[in-house]
């Protein structure tokens, strides 16, 4: 201890401000004089350091028992305010410690209440209707297909009273006039026990009865009433015009009400305007052979899906026997709703926990590194206040108080945080969330906001408090043991295992993004728009008006002056439609079970033209093909590959359906390149294309190329040059093929954006706690370096030893942080698209070098600062 | 009542040593430490208290003082007050004191 009398001064400012922590800053300047002229009296009289300490203190321990004999009571109450009051200035003289600590927490706290907040309302909220968790689907499947279900078969399979309520369900989009506009609006249709399965209620007029089978009534969603209809006071008993006819409104149904569920791939049945009932005289719901509804059906209490499945693969086996022909292949599967709804998230949702955890623990190992560097700058000043009679309890009760205080502030900001990612999430439509409204913070978000916390307090109140128990922290000074840096430099290695994890999984994550822009769709991307139009029953009752009405709009298309080749199709790459069919070969086995699947459409001439595709072989449609008799139609590669292998396809004939038995052969004429189809992730399927007016469907895709650059701009006019043939004609969808490649890469791009944030986050974590406990470890050995020095240790020398300790830490870190990023890899490769295990073992090494080479980095300038080192200044301040 | 005394002895202790000069906090305790041959030691604990009860009373005055080249410290100076209550007390002390050697034979006569 010096005894230069400043620093006696300030010293003992020090304890008597912890002695009297009530006090003015007049008295504490007071007895702190008072309290070094006594230690230096001390001192001059021949006392040692210790003795003179142990002296002051005793007089300084004086007020304590003064203040504790005031009152019992008061004093364990006043214990806590005193300590708060006390933590809060600790923090004060310490602005950088509490700011670090602040943003530590904030960063974890968001992180994991955003993950949880969206993780609860998708996994775990009970879902929006009654008994919501004995609700499911019934899907039909056939040779590895899953598909809507035919009405016979779901008749069969809940009429035997097999679940608690079943009702069939048929989606569809429909056109409402909504004064001189026609908009597309969902329309769902169910039986009349499907409402009250979904808990359906009616806030203006009833709900739809049996009596209501086959009558053109409908029901509107509180959004389509307040919103387009004005909320009309007498809209029940009102007509809508829809889709060609009217219809009468009995009901509004209550805000929000809706029923959700994914159709195949990009397909979602939600956002209903206008619900109805499924019409009984509809001559489709007949057919065993049409696949065209869902199915919703609710479980027994106490019955599992799996029981439902045994149940229902019963009863698919006896339909295969009495209805071969039609359900010889077919199974049935039993799914609960929530799966169907929000199964595709399980994934993304398990990443983005993960994620999360990772960062959780990253700020967690930099929340307790930088608790120990500050604790062990402390050793002196927890020393003295030991000496001067202050219990470990009192000194633990500061130590949590000051780590609340700074946990809870920095919890705050985290929550903030989440709370704007979580909305900003739910309003991205790139993400996509089903059930948004049940993503909120309520009680159990709040909860796990509360658990981790409390978790962060109870790790930072776990560090032992004395680097070093057997250690006199008032004779070395307040040195921190080596017991100390080992610890730290432990966490420091952890940190850097955890930042490389994350690091490497975001690059995996990127990596995996470059590949899918870089894929081939077997499409031009550029140039290209397209627009679903539709020609309702009403006024085009059969194919030759359907045929003319769509002839017409090509023709008037092509004149427009910024289009060239137009054509029409029932499907469209990346459009989220999707038609399948069995396909047979003539002469080849007619067995059903042989019978090949394709992806299937029908399109007029123009149509493979406009897309840019590319022919391989044989030719397109031409115009010519509707006069002749025989049916053409043309396959991709795949589907020639799957039928005929290396053969010639060209002049074979196939049939579809039920042709082969019909004798409706099809000759191909042509193979086209594969196109991505569903997703640009997904690798082409088997796909068949046969000409429009063979086959035909009242909403097809109308493509056309842009002749400008700029192709967006055409889509105007080529609504308007539809709507001067038919005004009534609804045009919806209307796209450039961009746009649709980009939305296909959206949930691609919002994981890369998010694992490069985290991966970010969690490097620049780490990278700090590198360097903070670089610097502290120098400053803590100045005085080994500087005796070093004086005994002739070059810089070099200096500079070697601290950069030995951060080589050392950086590669221990880095040698475990490739083993948990081959953990992690093998977790997110499942779910990468074009990522190979030669990619992860060439990333993470890579990843691992630039993490280990930047944590080497952040030791080199407070190594640079210790190798400066004068040995008088290091040993002075001894 | 040994409390007010201990209090009170405490108050002319102090009162006493101010009486011919100001000083600081420090220089009383060790001008009584000194005066009665290092028998009667303040605690800073004890000393303060008294001296802001002191002032309260309007018996002495504390001021900061910054002297050159020194750092500046609370003086304490006697009131006309003050002085009017040491003369008291010494009476009213010494009265005490003889009865009590008497009383308690703490004097052998």
């Amino acid at each position: 201890m010096s005894r230069d009398p400043d620093a006696v001064l300030d010293r003992w400012r020090r304890e008597t401000r912890d002695a009297l922590p009530a006090a003015g800053d007049d008295l504490v300047e007071e007895v702190a004089q008072h309290c070094a002229a006594r230690w230096q009296q001390a001192r001059d009289a021949g006392l040692s350091a210790a003795e003179a300490d142990a002296r002051v203190a005793r007089d300084l321990e004086a007020w304590r028992a003064r203040d504790r004999a005031r009152s019992r009571l008061s004093v364990i109450w006043s214990g806590w305010s005193v300590e708060a009051r006390h933590a809060l200035r600790a923090l004060r003289l310490r602005p950088m410690f509490a700011a670090g600590m602040i943003a530590l927490t904030a960063i974890a706290v968001a992180a994991n209440v955003a993950a949880f907040a969206v993780a609860y309302g998708l996994r775990w909220r009970p879902l929006p209707y009654p008994d919501g968790d004995r609700l499911a689907v019934l899907w039909e499947f056939s040779r590895g297909e899953t598909t809507q279900i035919s009405l016979p078969d779901f008749r069969d399979l809940t009429g035997g009273g097999l679940f608690e309520a079943a009702s069939a369900v048929g989606g569809g989009r429909g056109s409402l006039r909504v004064g001189d506009r026609i908009e597309r609006v969902n329309v769902l249709a169910l039986e009349p026990q499907g409402f009250a399965m979904l808990g359906a209620r009616p806030v203006a007029g009833r709900l739809l009865g049996p009596a209501d089978a086959g009558k053109r009534v409908v029901l509107i969603s509180h959004r389509l009433w307040r919103g387009q209809l004005g909320a009309d006071p007498n809209i029940v008993g009102r007509t809508l015009w829809l889709s060609g006819n009217t219809y009468e409104v009995a009901g509004v149904l209550a805000p929000g009400f809706d029923f959700e569920l994914s159709v195949g791939r990009a397909f979602m049945l939600e956002n209903h305007d206008v619900w109805t009932l499924i019409d009984p005289a509809d001559p489709v719901g007949a057919r065993r052979d049409v696949s065209g509804f869902e199915a919703l059906v609710r479980l027994r209490p106490g019955m599992t899906a799996a029981d439902a499945q045994h149940a229902v693969d019963d009863i698919a086996s006896r339909l295969a026997r009495e209805h071969a022909a039609t359900n010889r292949d077919r199974g049935f599967r039993v799914a609960p709703l929530r799966g169907e709804v929000v199964g595709k998230f399980d994934r993304p949702l398990a990443l983005a926990g993960l994620a999360a955890v990772l960062t959780l623990a990253i700020a967690l190992a930099n929340l307790a590194t930088l608790a120990g560097v500050r604790l062990s700058e402390r050793q002196h000043e927890l020393a003295v206040r030991r000496a001067l009679g202050a219990g470990e309890v009192r000194l633990r009760r500061q130590l949590i108080t000051e780590y609340a205080a700074v946990v809870a502030t920095g919890a705050a900001a985290g929550l903030v945080a989440a709370k704007w990612l979580v909305s900003s999430l739910a309003a991205n439509d790139a993400a996509h969330l089903p059930y948004v409204d049940s993503i909120r913070f309520d009680a159990p978000v709040w909860a796990v906001a509360l658990g981790l916390v409390l978790t962060i307090i109870v790790v930072l109140a776990l560090l032992p408090m004395r680097a070093g128990n057997r250690t006199n922290a008032l004779r070395t000074g307040g040195r921190a043991s080596s017991g100390g840096r080992r610890t730290r430099r432990v966490l420091v290695a952890a940190e850097l295992a955890l930042a490389l994890a994350l690091a490497s999984g975001g690059a995996l994550i990127g990596l995996s993004l470059e590949r899918l822009m870089a894929v081939d769709p077997g499409f031009a991307e550029r140039g290209v728009v397209s627009a679903r139009v539709s020609a309702y029953a009403a006024r085009y009752p059969g194919l030759p008006e359907v045929e003319t009405f769509f002839g017409t709009v090509i023709d008037r298309l092509s004149a427009l002056p910024g289009l060239d080749r137009v054509g029409a199709g029932s499907g469209l790459p990346l459009s989220g439609q999707s038609t399948g069919t069995g396909v047979v070969v003539e002469g080849q086995s007619a067995d059903p079970a042989a019978r090949k699947v394709a992806g299937w459409q029908f399109v007029t001439p123009g149509y493979f033209e406009a897309l840019g595709m590319t022919l391989r072989n044989g030719r397109l449609f031409s115009a010519d093909d509707r006069a002749h008799d025989g049916h053409v139609s043309i396959v991709n590669e795949a589907l020639a590959r799957e039928l005929f292998g290396d053969g010639n396809p060209i002049g074979r004939r196939i049939a579809t359906g039920d042709g082969d038995k019909s004798g409706d052969w099809h000759e191909i004429v042509g193979v086209v390149a594969d196109v991505r189809y569903s997703a640009l992730a997904s690798p082409p399927q088997p796909r068949l294309y046969d000409l429009f007016g063979e086959h035909w469907g009242r909403t097809l895709f109308v493509v056309a190329r842009a002749r400008m650059a700029d192709e967006s701009s055409m889509l105007a006019p080529m609504r308007r040059a539809i709507a001067a043939i038919d005004p009534e004609a609804p045009v919806f969808e209307s796209a450039a093929m961009a746009d649709l490649v980009a939305r296909s890469a959206a949930p691609y791009r919002l994981s890369a954006a998010m694992a490069a944030g985290l991966a970010l986050a969690a490097l620049v974590l780490a990278l700090a706690g590198v360097y903070a406990i670089a610097a502290v470890s120098v400053a803590e050995r100045a005085r080994e370096a500087g005796v070093r020095a004086a005994l002739g240790a070059s810089p070099r020398d200096l500079l070697r030893l601290i950069l030995g300790e951060g080589i050392w830490t950086a590669v221990i870190g880095g040698f475990a942080g490739c083993l948990c990023a081959w953990g992690v890899a093998t977790v997110v490769r499942a779910q990468l698209f074009g990522v190979t295990t030669a990619d992860v073992a060439a990333v993470i090494p890579l990843a691992a070098i630039a993490l280990m080479t930047s944590a080497v980095a952040a030791t080199l300038p407070p190594a640079r600062r210790a190798a400066g080192a004068d040995p008088l200044i290091a040993m002075r301040t001894e | 009542m040994l409390a007010e005394v201990r209090k009170g002895s405490a108050e002319v202790l102090i009162l006493n040593a101010i009486e011919g000069r100001e000083r600081h906090g420090y220089d009383i305790a060790r001008f009584i430490e000194v005066q009665s041959g290092g028998a009667i030691e303040f605690h800073s604990a004890t000393l303060y208290p008294t001296l802001h009860r002191l002032e309260k009373k309007g018996l002495i005055v504390g001021r900061w003082v910054e002297k050159a080249g020194e750092r500046r410290r609370r003086f304490y100076k006697i009131t006309p007050d003050g002085r009017a209550t040491l003369r008291e007390q010494r009476k009213s002390w010494r009265v005490f004191v003889d009865a009590l050697t008497r009383a308690a034979r703490i004097r052998q006569i």
